[in-house]
């Protein structure tokens, strides 16, 4: 292991991923919800990530983001010097990264002061000592209204898993050789003691189920959340005891659905914890409620709540997108206990009105429909529906042309990336500022497009041949070419059926009419 | 909350617990069952507990002991004023104790050099602050060749309790009033959220199953155990390493039917262990086909491997004593893999001349059908049975009389405070230098029989009566009139003279 990685697993690149609710937008639409006062997500903003990886993420906000200016760090310089290229092939001004360690940047004096800071996972996969550098840097570089969000493994949740996580660590840390390899022996060990019927594994079924599993994920991601040195799942008490030394109050919730308790909690759940006035207490006791195993905070300095004419103003010039086809959206979601069906009363004159394109609060109440709703339930089924990702919040329409041109040019990179493997299925979004997933056969489709491919699904098959991809198919890999050439051209149906409108909303093509017009560079 | 503690709980005693396990005899026994050389108990030692609570199970150390000083400590000054206020009623000198912290303890000059240290789960329920002090205490007091037993609560086994513990630790720290109505009122609000259907209370781990034995368990070890601001459960391998530090190294465990494979372990789980590269990595793998939730470890400074020959004339020399009933011994034994048959042929024997009082092996291997069942058979027997409490292992013959002297005026301390309290329910065995459980009216009829007695029943039922007290039924509830207590006194004494007192004769106690 190298004396720089301080127990980090560093010969492995943690996993190329965005996450929305890493975007400026999610975090103020949760101060939104939350009513609590944010940095406006349509001013200019400093950003800063810490432990960004492969920086995909502050890649795509800078491109899609002219107006913030956006730092991120990653010790890792394998991950910078990939970080960089990537700013460099799409052109954006206005990010910059660095192979600082924690206590390097928490001591930086050129980097600006932020509005927001996220860190994804990496709190929960540091020592005590980089935890310390973490809040030093909140405290000193986080502007006072400034937000972060932060995510991590939590208790009671990792309870019973945490010894294999620690099993996993003995077994992998008496083998020599590449982290990855490393993991795979020490999931075969494992494995043993479980054939062995050992008692850890028969009193915990759910940790045996869990092992199984693992053996079937990516051994980068695996290799990032269970073998590092440092591994810590916190109680949600401790977590917000820490950060109070940068002076954060907790604020809610960036997994929107967590901060309405009617999806999640049951009634008696619900009184229980409505009874529970100090907020740190209740959020403890929530966890136990669902044992909840990785939070998505949403932290600020200084918390000052949006007064009713503030909090309603914001809510109509709120704009929303659809993320997809009117029709393809799901009544029934998915609560931490139990599935929720919405009711169709509600949700109707709300999707039909995004299913025009994205459009503001003010101008969803024009329909006396919509009006009819009355204020908590309008809030409430907007905070829901972005909540299960089936829409999003966006930036003001104003600002949709100045965002285009960055986030074209990434999105031209993505679509080289898709050439080679699939990576990176992600876009940019001009109009939420944030990722759009995609995956790899329709940003190839979208780059048959863009590059005026006569026959889109002959050029995708001759570039997954060429990369030794097969389409699968029920389960099992398509082998001839003709079987994988016809699944291309049933998809490439449904890809100018609802992809393209999809994109177009989120502003990544254009469609005027009929006829597709891809943004090209 | 008092701020000496350093958040530990104090208003409430721990128990008058004794604990076998912290016993020189036996301690050297499990070593030599593990293989390894351990401090003789029949040489001068010197013996320290930490933690050492009410001090019992020093205090018996003591009286069984001549030839050791013992010392040992609790920061709880109530404790040691009683540990020490039974040292004196006894008029032992070589009982030593201290109220002093851990931090305290490790810098005391005056303490000499010790070949054991003992501390019982008393590592799972400090700070890490204090765990540095231990270590500190044994790096600098223990000697070469010197022996630590450490028990203390482990992981994998507790890992999905945690957030319990915490929960719990957490209410009380909010709660009103006393520590026990902090305690009673932190279980209420788990039961609620227990029945709130909280996903982590559901079943499937065993918390409900867990909160339950907490809401029913004694409260004074419940105090200790759930509710002090510090708690760990430890990997065994984490307990070894912090231990490494002061040169020590793992032996074995000292309750010993965790020793015996064949009770424990499957065929493959067998195996599995045979695998490991290392010990520490043999005890992880242990730990996780077992899912304890407590060790009970011995650890030696310089641990030498004793070869076969040295190994076998240290178990010839060994004496061992039946403490039941030659009828009372179980045939059958309980180990991980469930209830293991004992089998006549191979205990018969062995049991038949123990009955006949305290042997060493070699004595017990003059008879041709003990030396016929061969080394590993005699072996292993004597490990079970010691395991399971019928026999211990006991000191040389030639001290006997010696600790007779210390013996009997430890109990007869023991056997006066029985007059006006059922607190001190064991005493000591000049034999084995151990302790020997006894309710407090057998310890009545004891005094009564040791005082000459008339009518002993008769005595004790009117003493009884004088200060108010009344004897319980099996159901719980008292015997109303002097009558029926009598009649219950009467038949409870042929009882003890008929099974007990042969019994305490035979292992110098009567």
């Amino acid at each position: 292991m190298n004396v720089w990685g301080s127990g980090y697993v560093t010969d492995v690149s943690y996993v190329h991923g965005v996450y929305r609710e890493q975007t400026p937008g999610i975090i103020g639409f949760t101060g939104l919800v939350t009513g609590i006062a944010t940095p406006d997500p349509d001013g200019p903003l400093t950003y800063c990530e810490l432990g960004c990886g492969q920086g995909d993420l502050p890649n795509l906000l800078a491109a899609a983001n002219a107006d913030i200016e956006i730092h991120a760090t990653d010790f890792n310089p394998a991950h910078i010097v990939g970080a960089r290229s990537l700013a460099a092939q799409s052109g954006a001004k206005n990010v910059h990264f660095h192979d600082s360690s924690f206590a390097e940047f928490a001591a930086d004096d050129r980097l600006p002061d932020f509005d927001v800071v996220t860190l994804h996972g990496i709190y929960s996969w540091i020592s005590a000592e980089n935890r310390q550098h973490i809040v030093k840097f909140l405290r000193r570089r986080l502007k006072p209204g400034g937000v972060i969000y932060i995510s991590y493994n939590t208790m009671p949740g990792w309870a019973t898993l945490l010894p294999l996580r620690r099993l996993l660590v003995d077994l992998a840390g008496g083998e020599s050789g590449p982290t990855t390899d490393r993991a795979d022996r020490a999931l075969l060990q494992a494995q043993g003691v479980l054939d062995a019927e050992a008692a850890y594994f028969r009193v915990n079924p759910s940790v045996a189920e869990t092992l199984q599993l693992m053996k079937n994920q990516n051994r980068n991601y695996l290799s990032h959340e269970y073998l590092n040195a440092d591994w810590t799942p916190f109680y949600f008490a401790d977590l917000a005891a820490e950060l109070s030394e940068a002076k954060l109050t907790y604020l809610g919730s960036a997994h929107i659905l967590d901060n309405i308790d009617a999806v999640n909690l049951s009634d008696v759940q619900q009184q229980f914890l409505g009874a529970v006035k100090e907020p740190i207490r209740a959020q403890a006791l929530r966890d136990y409620f669902i044992n909840q195993r990785f939070r998505r905070d949403v932290f600020v300095k200084g918390a000052v709540p949006l007064s009713p004419a503030a909090a309603t103003e914001r809510w109509l010039d709120m704009r929303f997108v659809l993320d997809g086809p009117r029709s393809d959206v799901g009544m029934t979601i998915r609560g931490a206990q139990s599935e929720v069906t919405l009711q169709e009363e509600v949700y109707e004159p709300l999707l039909d009105a995004l299913a025009a394109g994205p459009s503001t609060v003010r101008e969803m109440l024009a329909d006396p429909k919509v009006d009819a709703l009355g204020w908590p339930r309008l809030q409430q089924a907007l905070a829901i529906l972005v909540g299960s990702g089936q829409a999003h919040p966006a930036r003001a329409a104003e600002g949709d042309s100045l965002r285009r041109p960055g986030a074209t040019a990434f999105n031209r990179v993505m679509l080289d990336v898709a050439r080679g493997s699939d990576a990176m299925p992600f876009m940019a979004s001009p109009v939420t500022g944030g990722p759009v997933t995609l995956d790899r056969v329709s940003q190839l489709f979208l780059l048959a497009t863009v590059e005026g491919q006569a026959d889109a699904p002959a050029f995708v098959w001759d570039i997954l041949k060429g990369s030794g991809a097969k389409l699968m198919k029920d389960g099992n890999p398509l082998e001839k070419d003709e079987e994988n050439l016809a699944e291309l051209r049933q998809l490439f149906a449904a890809f100018t059926d609802k992809q393209i409108p999809r994109l177009a909303a989120f502003g990544i093509v254009e469609m005027p009419d009929a006829k597709v017009k891809v943004e090209a560079a | 909350m008092t701020d000496w503690t350093g958040g530990y709980v104090t208003d409430i005693p721990y128990t008058y617990g004794v604990y076998r396990e912290l016993f020189p005899a036996l301690l050297s026994f499990a070593t030599l069952a593990a293989g390894f050389a351990a401090p003789d108990p029949d040489a001068p030692l010197t013996y320290c507990e930490l933690g050492c609570g009410q001090g019992y199970s020093a205090n018996i150390i003591a009286a069984g002991y001549p030839n050791i000083e013992v010392h040992a400590t609790d920061f709880n000054p109530a404790h040691i004023l009683g540990a020490r206020g039974l040292a004196a009623a006894a008029g032992m000198r070589n009982a030593h104790f201290h109220d002093s912290s851990f931090a305290e303890f490790a810098v005391d000059e005056t303490l000499p050099d010790f070949d054991i240290i003992a501390l019982h789960g008393v590592y799972s329920w400090i700070s890490a602050e204090n765990r540095r002090h231990i270590l500190d205490f044994i790096r600098q007091r223990l000697k070469v060749g010197g022996l630590v037993y450490i028990s203390y609560n482990t992981l994998p086994a507790y890992a999905a309790v945690l957030p319990l513990r915490r929960l719990l630790a957490d209410r009380v720290g909010v709660g009103s009033g006393s520590t026990v109505a902090r305690i009673e009122q932190a279980l209420a609000y788990a039961k609620r959220l227990t029945d709130a259907d909280a996903a982590y209370f559901r079943p499937g781990a065993g918390i409900p199953e867990t909160l339950k034995r907490i809401q029913d368990g004694n409260r004074d070890y419940v105090a200790h155990e759930y509710f002090n601001r510090d708690w760990t459960a430890f990997y065994h391998a984490d307990v070894a390493a912090d231990l490494a530090e002061a040169k020590l190294s793992y032996v074995g465990p000292a309750d010993l039917l965790t020793a015996v494979d064949a009770i424990n372990l499957t065929a493959e789980q067998r195996s599995l262990l045979a695998s490991a590269g290392t010990v520490t990595e043999r005890e992880t793998l242990r730990d996780y086909v077992h899912n304890q939730g407590f060790r009970r470890d011995i650890f030696i400074k310089g641990a030498i491997p004793l070869n076969q020959l040295e190994a076998r004339e240290r178990w010839l020399k060994t004496r061992f004593l039946l403490t039941h009933g030659r009828g009372d011994v179980p045939k059958t034994v309980k180990g991980v893999l469930g209830e293991a048959e004992l089998h006549a042929d191979v205990y018969d024997p062995l049991l038949d001349r123990l009955a006949e009082g305290p042997r060493t092996l070699e004595q017990l291997t003059t008879d041709p059908k003990v030396a016929a069942l061969g080394w590993e058979r005699i072996q292993q027997a004597l490990t079970i049975l010691i395991g399971g409490g019928q026999v211990q292992p006991a000191l040389d013959a030639a001290g006997d009389s010696a600790r007779l002297v210390g013996v009997s005026a430890f109990n007869r301390a023991v056997l006066e405070r029985a007059r006006i309290s059922d607190n001190w329910r064991f005493l000591a065995s000049p034999v084995f230098g151990g302790a020997v459980f006894l309710g407090r009216p057998s310890q009545l009829f004891l005094l009564a029989r040791q005082d000459g007695v008339e009518d002993p029943p008769a005595f004790i039922c009117d003493m009884l009566i004088a200060q108010g007290a009344a004897l319980n039924k099996d159901d719980g509830t008292r015997f109303e009139s002097r009558e029926e207590s009598l009649a219950e006194l009467r038949s409870l004494y042929e009882i003890f003279n008929e099974k007990q007192v042969p019994l305490l004769q035979s292992i110098g106690v009567a």
